[in-house]
């Protein structure tokens, strides 16, 4: 071999290693502290439950395969607020939160080839944490993709989670605008709630079905935008199951006598007004039911996602508007622009806020 | 039957006439022809699969007859409503047990349904036959004892009132004796003796040439799908023609004045082992014991 | 069996007795007296403050009483064809459930609620199915030679196991965040989603059907001995069974578009009833119907009372329908009385 052609040979055999020693990529943290590797770029992120597939959606929109088709808006009106990149983009089964379902099909997930895997994962010695965690270990283990876990268990957790993310995928720029918007809206709605003494907290019905009589308890996780907003549920339990909806007699609703309703099914206010039976009760008295909006993802709950950000604002506003000094149409056109990209109108503004 | 609706009426005749009958392609009966009358206890006798049971249903309009008729007093049963041709014709089945413990009564006042109809409740008047009927049969003190738990004979002999309850004059009964005792058997037989002498027609389908002799006023022998011969006891079963329908030999004991009283099966030791013939056509195989 | 017992008297008494009792319990405390006063009041022999009365009202008039309704109805209208289906079928084990009409109208509800989940839809495309499910049972058993109880049976199998079937399929396609949970609630079944106008549509034909099966109630017993004894009896057996089926599916089916899946009133309390007064239908079906009625009072109040939840009632009429059934079982060692 002459020199130049050895010259070039070496030459070619250090570009291949470092072009492969690249692809092998980066070893990371995530969020409940395993050591991952993952490839240096990321073109394609298969979110496995419905909280990252919000949260994925919300900070790199383009890097998803696919939408969870129980996160879609159900009602085509809600389907003006979704990107239009992801319009066309498949719904994919995944698992819910947890692991304990999944309808999630594997060949699939390998047949589109993402290049990471993100689930839900918390932190903490709880044994029901741990074995969700080991339980979607096991299930994604057998596709031998990385697998990282993002920790957006409660609605406070969203800033770190939103600025992981942003830091895993490239997108440290917009995660950070995200996560100050949401630190700011937090420290407001804090603020404003902390203001009111206990026994003067809005009493709160969470209504989720549409006879109105599917209910969580005070300490559910489905209800924790409520809370947060310094909602005081009338319904107290322990919690049975994850899925809650728990069933309650009309006479208990009138029992509880709540302030406030918040509905998730339209079908439900248009029905209790003119319900004989429901007149008794004062927040269906005195009109005071809320439908939870869904543009075009669920503002506070069915998934709990980030939308909660919006969502625990919009509460505050129905539920302390004198205290709560926002202008919350401000607050939810910006929300809408940054998080989800899209223009709202005054009519749907009015539509929400009415 | 002083209660009883209708006086017995001389002329009911229930008739078959050229029927012929066939099921999946298998021809069961062929060209029978019998008349039933008043007054008489007429016993089909004939080997399993010989038509006995088919021909018990045609009389009953339960099926009908490929070609031929069968009619009552000249009018084909098809002609008559159900509800009417059920005051006329009763079936008396071989005992069975039904899963809800009815009492004996209400048995026997659903015989009232054909006059009644389905909807209205049984009258006073109704339950007042029943009880007659079971009188009449001497059951009366189980009246309200559940059917579930009374005997096999005592069933019967409820049967038999309930058929009596219908108003009907021909009885059509089904192997009435199988489930009964020796004694039982013969207390029946003569009990079917007394019904013919008040009137009633009674068709019985039975396996007991010997029986035949006790109480029948005719038997008529079913071969094959076909009446091979009918007519009054003693000329019809004979150890010939218990020969010709069982294939197997007996020899016949007679009363001092002529007529057979009883058969046995003789030279059981040298019997032959056949298998059951259903069809005349197929060669019964031999094999000695 | 207790005869001579003045029957009519005793159960209409007890069905009163059962209402009233029923519209005095509930989660929201309401003494005797305030129940008293109000009927005083209602009938105007006595003055009441405005505002008591109408809360009065709605609890007891408008919050209560469509549920007692619905109890009444549907434990009336479960009961009785569960009666006759034992009948017919002359089968002691049998209950509605048998010809698939729960099946097809759970399948119904479930596809109803993936489509549109509104409500009058829901409950209209849940009747709708249950009696499609038994025509398609019928229908396997003419397909496979006739009317008589094996081959009704058979039918009822595949066309239950078909539909049920139907709907798992329907239960994987849901979501499991929202439309899955909506399903399970409303197969739990709850007398609650009935409201007066819904009931007042269904009264009187269900009320008709109970008293048409009666109206058959001698039909089903000659049906009850055997084909071919009720036919020599001058019973049109295939008419009747066809009718006792078709009349008893749509009963049935329209208490699951009124209250969901309950299961075992059908099954039980004709039982109940047939230990009491005897086998004989013209009187064991009305008596089903109204045990039926007061057994539905009884587990519904106890449902929405006892705790701030409330305890499915499919759970409560098992609950209480085994240890009424082993009951019924160690009498009925003697044959099914």
């Amino acid at each position: 071999m002459t020199s130049t052609r050895v010259r070039r040979l070496c030459l070619s055999c250090l570009l291949a290693v470092t072009a492969l020693s690249s692809a092998w990529g980066r070893e990371i943290t995530d969020m409940v502290g395993r050591k991952v590797t993952i490839p240096d770029r990321i073109t394609k992120v298969f979110a496995a439950d419905p909280y990252t597939n919000v949260l994925l959606y919300v900070v790199a929109p383009d890097l998803s395969l696919g939408l969870q088709p129980g996160c879609l808006p159900f009602r085509p009106e809600d389907r003006r607020f979704l990107r239009k990149e992801i319009a066309g983009l498949p719904e994919l089964a995944t698992q819910s939160p947890g692991g304990e379902q999944a309808q999630v099909n594997m060949e699939e997930v390998l047949r589109l080839k993402p290049d990471i895997v993100l689930a839900m994962g918390a932190k903490g010695a709880n044994p029901m944490r741990v074995g969700s965690l080991k339980r979607t270990e096991e299930r994604f283990a057998r596709i031998n993709l990385p697998l990282i876990f993002v920790d957006v268990d409660a609605i406070a957790d969203y800033p770190a989670g939103i600025e992981f993310l942003g830091d895993l995928l490239g997108r440290e720029e917009r995660a950070r605008r995200l996560s100050q918007y949401a630190r700011r809206a937090f420290a407001q709605v804090q603020k404003a709630v902390a203001a009111i003494p206990p026994e003067k907290r809005v009493r709160v019905y969470y209504a989720e079905s549409a006879d109105g009589l599917a209910t969580e308890s005070d300490r559910s996780l489905h209800a924790d935008a409520i809370r947060m907003a310094g909602g005081n549920i009338v319904h107290h339990g322990d919690i049975k199951t994850h899925q809650g909806m728990e069933k309650v007699s009309l006479e208990q609703v009138l029992l509880y006598d709540p302030e406030m309703i918040i509905s998730q099914e339209p079908e439900f206010a248009t029905n209790a007004y003119h319900d004989p039976r429901w007149q008794k009760v004062k927040a269906v008295a005195n009109h005071r039911i809320y439908t939870v909006p869904r543009a075009p993802f669920n503002w506070i709950d069915r998934p709990p996602s980030v939308m909660r950000i919006l969502g625990v604002q919009w509460l505050a506003y129905r539920f302390y508007p004198n205290v709560y000094r926002v202008d919350i149409r401000k607050e939810i056109r910006q929300f809408c622009l940054l998080f989800m990209g899209v223009d709202v109108t005054d009519a749907d503004l009015n539509e929400w806020l009415k | 039957m002083s209660v009883s609706e209708s006086v017995m009426p001389e002329s009911l005749e229930l008739l078959a006439q050229e029927v012929h009958f066939a099921y999946a392609g298998r021809r069961v009966l062929h060209g029978v022809n019998l008349t039933v009358r008043p007054g008489e206890v007429l016993s089909l006798l004939g080997a399993n699969g010989s038509g006995k049971t088919t021909l018990l249903r045609l009389l009953l309009g339960l099926s009908k007859p490929r070609s031929g008729v069968v009619s009552l007093n000249g009018k084909p049963l098809t002609h008559y409503p159900r509800r009417e041709l059920a005051q006329y014709l009763a079936y008396v089945p071989q005992t069975h047990v039904t899963p809800f413990p009815y009492t004996v009564r209400e048995i026997v006042v659903l015989g009232r349904l054909p006059h009644t109809g389905l909807v209205r409740s049984a009258t006073r008047r109704d339950h007042h036959i029943a009880m007659e009927m079971l009188e009449r049969m001497g059951i009366v003190d189980l009246a309200e004892r559940p059917y579930t738990e009374i005997s096999g004979g005592e069933r019967q002999l409820a049967l038999i009132a309930r058929a009596l309850a219908q108003g009907a004059h021909i009885l059509i009964m089904d192997e009435p004796v199988s489930g009964l005792d020796y004694g039982n058997q013969i207390r029946f037989l003569a009990l079917l003796r007394g019904l013919a002498a008040d009137g009633y027609a009674i068709v019985k389908a039975t396996h007991h040439p010997e029986h035949t002799l006790l109480a029948s006023t005719r038997v008529a022998l079913l071969y094959d799908g076909a009446i091979l011969l009918d007519g009054p006891p003693a000329e019809v079963v004979t150890p010939s023609t218990i020969q010709r329908i069982y294939h197997v030999e007996v020899s016949a004991f007679y009363a001092p004045d002529g007529d057979a009283i009883a058969f046995r099966p003789s030279a059981m030791n040298q019997m032959h082992v056949h298998t059951l013939c259903w069809h005349e056509n197929r060669s019964a195989s031999e094999a000695p014991i | 069996m207790r005869r001579g017992v003045p029957w009519t008297a005793f159960l209409s008494v007890l069905l009163v007795v059962a209402v009233l009792a029923a519209l005095s319990v509930g989660r929201y405390p309401l003494r005797v007296k305030d129940i008293a006063d109000f009927l005083l009041a209602a009938a105007g022999l006595k003055q009441m403050p405005k505002d008591t009365y109408d809360l009065l009202y709605n609890v007891i008039v408008q919050i209560r009483l469509p549920r007692v309704l619905s109890a009444v109805l549907v434990g009336a209208a479960l009961a009785t064809s569960g009666g006759a289906y034992q009948a017919v079928f002359r089968n002691p084990l049998v209950s509605p459930e048998l010809m698939g009409v729960l099946a097809g109208a759970a399948f119904g509800a479930a596809i109803a609620i993936l489509a549109s989940g509104n409500w009058v839809v829901v409950q209209a495309t849940a009747f709708v199915m249950g009696v499609v499910a038994v025509a398609v049972a019928v229908g396997i058993a003419q397909l496979a030679g006739g009317a008589s109880i094996i081959m009704l049976v058979l039918g009822g199998v595949i066309s239950g196991t078909l539909f049920t079937a139907l709907l798992s399929i329907a239960k994987f396609a849901a979501d499991p965040g929202n439309k899955l949970p909506a399903i399970e609630y409303w197969l739990m079944g709850s007398l609650s989603l009935a409201d007066i106008k819904v009931i007042r549509w269904v009264v009187a034909p269900m009320a008709l059907g109970i008293v048409a099966l009666t109206g058959l109630g001698r039909a089903l017993d000659a049906l009850s001995m055997g084909d071919d004894e009720a036919r020599t009896l001058g019973v049109p057996v295939t008419t009747v069974r066809y009718s006792v089926i078709a009349v008893a599916t749509l009963i049935s089916a329209a208490t699951v578009s009124l209250a969901g899946m309950i299961g075992w009133v059908g099954l039980i309390i004709p039982h109940v009833a047939r230990l009491a007064i005897g086998p004989g239908n013209t009187r064991l079906l009305p008596t089903s119907a109204c045990l039926g009625a007061v057994f539905l009072l009884a587990t519904d109040s106890v449902s929405r009372t006892l705790y701030n939840v409330e305890i499915p009632i499919g759970i409560l009429t098992a609950l209480f329908g085994v240890p009424v059934f082993l009951l019924v079982v160690r009498r009925a060692r003697k044959g099914w009385i």
